[in-house]
């Protein structure tokens, strides 16, 4: 899972990396839809799945506006997910350059690398250039399945797994997709763990 | 004579290690505000301040950053390992928050370090100035000029050392600067000032921020003193080509260093050739890019040559 994925000028909420690349666009009751079109377009370019999850307000809204391809969601009032429609698997939909541009450089060059293309060795200022000329021309379905593979490793959650075991279930999803610099781990499980009565002197 | 001021973040911290040597020539002291809790890369930057037989002054009570709520490990650092060095100062930044009680006592809690107080901001200035009494002219005076004008300085004009600190980098989006501007001309103007030094925040201005995101433009900041314009100083401001989204920052690092290259290059260039210079030199020759915080880092250190050059000359 990867949050906040910057795609363009966007930011995707969620993204899940499992077998296919499928993101997620959150759009609360108070949401506004101004951004939501442009936002999905950009995505469509980069996963092979999107999803609309939104407050039931805005369902009609949505049906009528985005590509047939993309799923929706409705997020009820009790706080359940419900699907509305599914979204298509389409990864010859995206677009190998969106790829890129969304990616880190390490990660083009690891996408490259597995799939065996060689790609010029120049100086770094020249190298972003250099790998975009190459990773452009990768069969978009190539790009996207190995953007996935490389991904789930470069933007895994697992070495975070343990200061997350040791957090309350509530602050668990925070954790999750708020950086923590690794020395302030410790101090916030400490935090966390310290009485309230003492808690209550730092004030 | 020059308190180039450092929020100490590691780059700056590198840069007064590497600088060491230059600045302890010329007589210029380092003012450094501890802002990130490195306090090995603190003391490896003091380490070589002492070993260039140069100094520098440690804040103790820093007003931003990791140390803010509490300096007492700054403090320590300085009791363990400095308290006998001569050329590191303890210095009390005095901001609006700091109250007349709290500001004596850490003037005296700091008494065994040579002391220097930095005036930024600091209401009270005759009520400090009345309980420094006689202890005020042995005390380094530092006066931020946006902060402490010359009323307020006017309660410590007995004091023999006093020095005026004025920002002169402009703070904006990078892509807003212009391509050159005027800097300062302090270096020119500070004995009119009846200052006997003066300071800056070299090409990082006064505004602190954490971090920055990801840049737009890339941009590379150089001064330079005008001997056509009673030597005031300038600075260039070198802006990549490309500022519509935040990829490939190597590449627009090197649409930047053309620029300066070319403007290097210029016959009668006004650029001083500085082992900075030097370097983003090699840079360009190779078309390597070795870091947005080595290129702030090099900014700095031409500047600091700059000056070094300018005072060896006047």
């Amino acid at each position: 899972m990867i949050t906040e994925f910057r795609v363009d000028d966007c930011k995707a909420d969620v993204v899940i990396l499992n077998g296919t690349g499928t993101v997620y666009e959150i759009k609360s009751e108070r949401d506004s839809l101004t951004r939501l079109v442009k936002q999905v377009n950009a995505y469509r370019k980069v996963f092979a799945k999107v999803f609309v999850i939104a407050g039931e307000n805005h369902i009609d809204a949505i049906s009528d506006s985005v590509p047939h391809d993309v799923g929706i969601q409705v997020l009820s009032s009790g706080y359940n997910i419900s699907e509305v429609r599914d979204a298509l698997d389409l990864p010859e939909r995206t677009c190998s350059t969106s790829i890129f541009n969304s990616i880190r450089i390490k990660e083009a060059k690891l996408i490259l690398n597995t799939v065996g293309i060689k790609y010029p060795d120049v100086p770094n200022t020249e190298q972003y250039a250099a790998l975009k000329e190459v990773f452009s021309k990768l069969p978009p379905q190539v790009a996207h399945h190995t953007m996935v593979k490389i991904l789930k490793q470069t933007r895994s959650l697992l070495p975070l797994q343990k200061v997350v075991e040791q957090l309350p279930i509530s602050l668990r999803a925070a954790a999750l997709n708020t950086p923590i610099r690794k020395s302030d781990q410790p101090r916030l499980i400490d935090a966390v763990n310290t009485p309230i009565d003492e808690a209550l002197q730092w004030m | 004579m020059y308190y180039p001021y450092f929020r100490g973040k590691q780059n700056e911290l590198i840069t007064i290690r590497n600088n060491a040597q230059l600045m302890a020539n010329a007589n210029f002291v380092p003012i450094i505000e501890p802002v990130k809790e490195t306090l090995n890369g603190l003391k490896r930057a003091l380490d070589a301040v002492v070993q260039a037989d140069g100094k520098a002054v440690v804040i103790v009570n820093p007003f931003h950053g990791d140390y803010s709520d509490n300096g007492d490990s700054l403090t320590r650092l300085l009791a363990e390992h400095f308290e006998d060095k001569d050329g590191i100062y303890a210095g009390i930044l005095l901001t609006s928050d700091v109250s007349l009680e709290d500001a004596v006592s850490c003037c005296n809690a700091h008494s065994n370090h040579n002391l220097t107080l930095i005036h930024a901001g600091f209401s009270n200035a005759k009520g400090l100035s009345a309980a420094l009494g006689n202890k005020l002219n042995d005390i380094t005076h530092c006066f931020f000029e946006d902060d402490a004008g010359k009323l307020y300085q006017k309660h410590f004009f007995s004091a023999p050392q006093k020095i005026l600190i004025r920002d002169g980098f402009k703070k904006r989006k990078n892509r807003e600067h212009p391509d050159v501007e005027f800097f300062s001309d302090l270096h020119a103007t500070f004995t009119l000032e009846n200052m006997e030094g003066f300071g800056d925040f070299l090409i990082v201005g006064d505004e602190y921020s954490e971090s920055g995101g990801p840049a737009y433009a890339v941009a590379i900041h150089l001064t330079f003193i005008d001997n056509e314009q009673d030597d005031a100083m300038f600075i260039y401001h070198f802006i990549s080509d490309r500022q519509e989204t935040p990829q490939d920052p190597a590449g627009k690092f090197l649409e930047a260093l053309n620029k300066l290259i070319i403007k290097a290059d210029e016959p009668n260039s006004k650029i001083l050739a500085t082992n900075a210079l030097s370097e983003f030199r090699d840079f360009h020759a190779r078309k390597h890019f070795p870091g947005l915080g080595y290129a702030k880092k090099l900014s700095m250190q031409h500047h600091i040559e700059v000056l070094a050059n300018y005072f060896e000359n006047n």
